[in-house]
């Protein structure tokens, strides 16, 4: 009964008192939501509800100040999904401010998510996508998918094709799991270059990013050493290439990450193709997903591959257009997972879940 | 024979309306247009003039005249071009037209802007605007 109260009042906060608007000649404010159910045959039901607001100030006609804050369940006392409103998360996921200089060049400050995929910085608005999730769990390496720092973005075309090439620096810094015994690190000296390619019957995004990681091990407080540097220079890079193909009412979408972490821990070969039917407001799909983890462990400096595992999904959907603003979406995807290391851990398991969603945008 | 005469009338004043005119200020050095450069304009793919010089886009609140502006320069109906411009937004990577509510603040605008760039009914443009483009 709580649940169906919050539900109802999350709707009522979104619809009556959202509304995307250019507030001022200066300011222009957007909004979104997603509600999310999900049944997994493994015995699990949830309810997600999460949201978050966009805003941007134009200071002058070269100057501007974009932020978009993302708010989504947390968890309870007990390490529990939660969606009570005491536990709810902030996160800001851009903050940043732009200065446009003449013939398409931007230079960008601020904090923002890695380039290349549109899931990768969308995700959170899940009305932008056909699926009922984004594809891939991660966009990013080794668990980061953000940084700070700055850009530079320079819009330019030849005979029918536009092309927007960014330079990306920064830092970043990434933590795996939440307790004891977690993995922090420190990405310095983060350079990415990104190439999209707009045309009208295809899009096509490449990516590279490059960077240094230092990490850290949280040990155990008993062990009375709360914080142990693990690596130094750790080197990791990260490949990623995301194209979409326009052929009348079918579109065909597909992208791989590959990154790696020379020296320790894993190498990363996630990817994902998809197609959908475009029949007024009607889009069925299929997605089909895989992520591969190659355990590696360094020993007197020789690596050695220490073991592997996989995630592999195949969804069958549905989106539907309700209005202009507000999609229905439903989903059934079949997971398998398997996961060996060293020949001593083996997992082998299976999932079927169903999710219906509602997106909504202002 | 009359009633022919006024089909006519009403006709051509119909055809009329529904011609749009892609202006500038009067004060502008653009003179002419192709769709292609006016499609990258007005979707953002572009900041500028294919001269080099800045251009800002601003545009009626009315999806009559949308519909048919993106649909020739565009070939995108009023949904698709929400969903463009929902992407383009929440990425960061270009914000859509401004938008004025009246003939009155948009030939305003046009007047003290020399960069900006709009369309409008061809039967509302006057001497402060110049016409670079005619979409029917």
């Amino acid at each position: 009964m709580k649940l169906i109260l919050k539900f109802l009042a999350f709707l009522i906060i979104n619809f009556t008192l959202l509304n995307a608007a250019q507030i001022t000649d200066s300011f222009r404010f957007d909004a979104y939501g997603n509600i999310n159910t999900i049944h997994g045959e493994r015995n699990y039901d949830e309810l997600r509800l999460s949201g978050g607001f966009q805003g941007r100030y134009k200071v002058n006609d070269n100057i501007s100040i974009t932020s978009q804050i993302h708010i989504k369940e947390g968890k309870n006392s007990k390490g529990k999904p939660s969606n009570s409103l005491e536990d709810y998360d902030t996160e800001l996921k851009w903050l940043y401010l732009d200065y446009d200089f003449e013939n398409d060049i931007t230079f960008r400050i601020g904090a923002f998510q890695f380039p290349v995929f549109k899931a990768s910085q969308t995700g959170d608005i899940e009305y932008t996508y056909t699926w009922t999730n984004a594809p891939l769990r991660s966009y990013g390496v080794f668990g980061a998918a953000d940084f700070n720092g700055a850009e530079i973005l320079k819009k330019f075309s030849y005979k029918d094709f536009d092309f927007l090439a960014q330079l990306s620096l920064g830092e970043s810094s990434t933590q795996l799991g939440s307790n004891e015994g977690s993995i922090e690190g420190n990405i310095d000296s983060l350079v990415g270059l990104t190439l999209k390619t707009y045309h009208e019957s295809f899009l096509l995004n490449i990516g590279y990013i490059q960077a240094n990681a230092n990490l850290y091990l949280h040990r155990l407080p008993f062990l009375n050493k709360s914080l142990q540097k693990i690596n130094q220079s750790v080197d990791l890079n990260m490949i990623a290439i995301e194209s979409e193909i326009y052929l009348d009412e079918f579109t065909l979408k597909s992208g791989l990450i590959k990154t790696n972490l020379s020296n320790i821990f894993t190498e990363d070969l996630n990817y994902y193709s998809s197609i959908e039917y475009n029949y007024k407001d009607i889009t069925p799909y299929f997605l089909y997903s895989k992520e591969i983890a190659y355990l590696k462990r360094k020993e007197a400096d020789i690596i050695t591959e220490a073991g592997k595992a996989y995630k592999e999904r195949f969804s069958l959907g549905l989106r539907y257009e309700l209005s202009d603003n507000i999609a229905l979406k439903f989903s059934y995807t079949h997971e398998d997972s398997k996961s060996k290391i060293n020949n001593l851990r083996k997992f082998e398991g299976s999932d079927n879940i169903f999710m219906g969603t509602m997106n909504f945008v202002f | 024979m009359y009633f022919k005469v006024l089909i006519t009338i009403f006709l051509s004043l119909n055809l009329y309306a529904n011609t749009l005119a892609v202006i500038v200020s009067q004060k502008s050095n653009i003179n002419t247009i192709s769709e292609k450069e006016l499609s990258r304009i007005f979707l953002s793919k572009t900041k500028s003039f294919p001269n080099g010089q800045k251009s800002i886009t601003i545009e009626l609140n009315n999806e009559k005249y949308q519909s048919i502006f993106y649909k020739k320069i565009s070939n995108k109906n009023l949904k698709q071009l929400k969903k463009y411009w929902l992407k383009m937004i929440f990425t960061g990577l270009a914000m859509p037209p401004k938008k004025v509510d009246t003939i009155n603040e948009l030939l305003i605008f046009i007047q003290t802007n020399p960069n900006a760039i709009s369309y409008m009914p061809i039967e509302y443009t006057n001497e402060t605007t110049k016409i670079i483009m005619e979409i029917k």
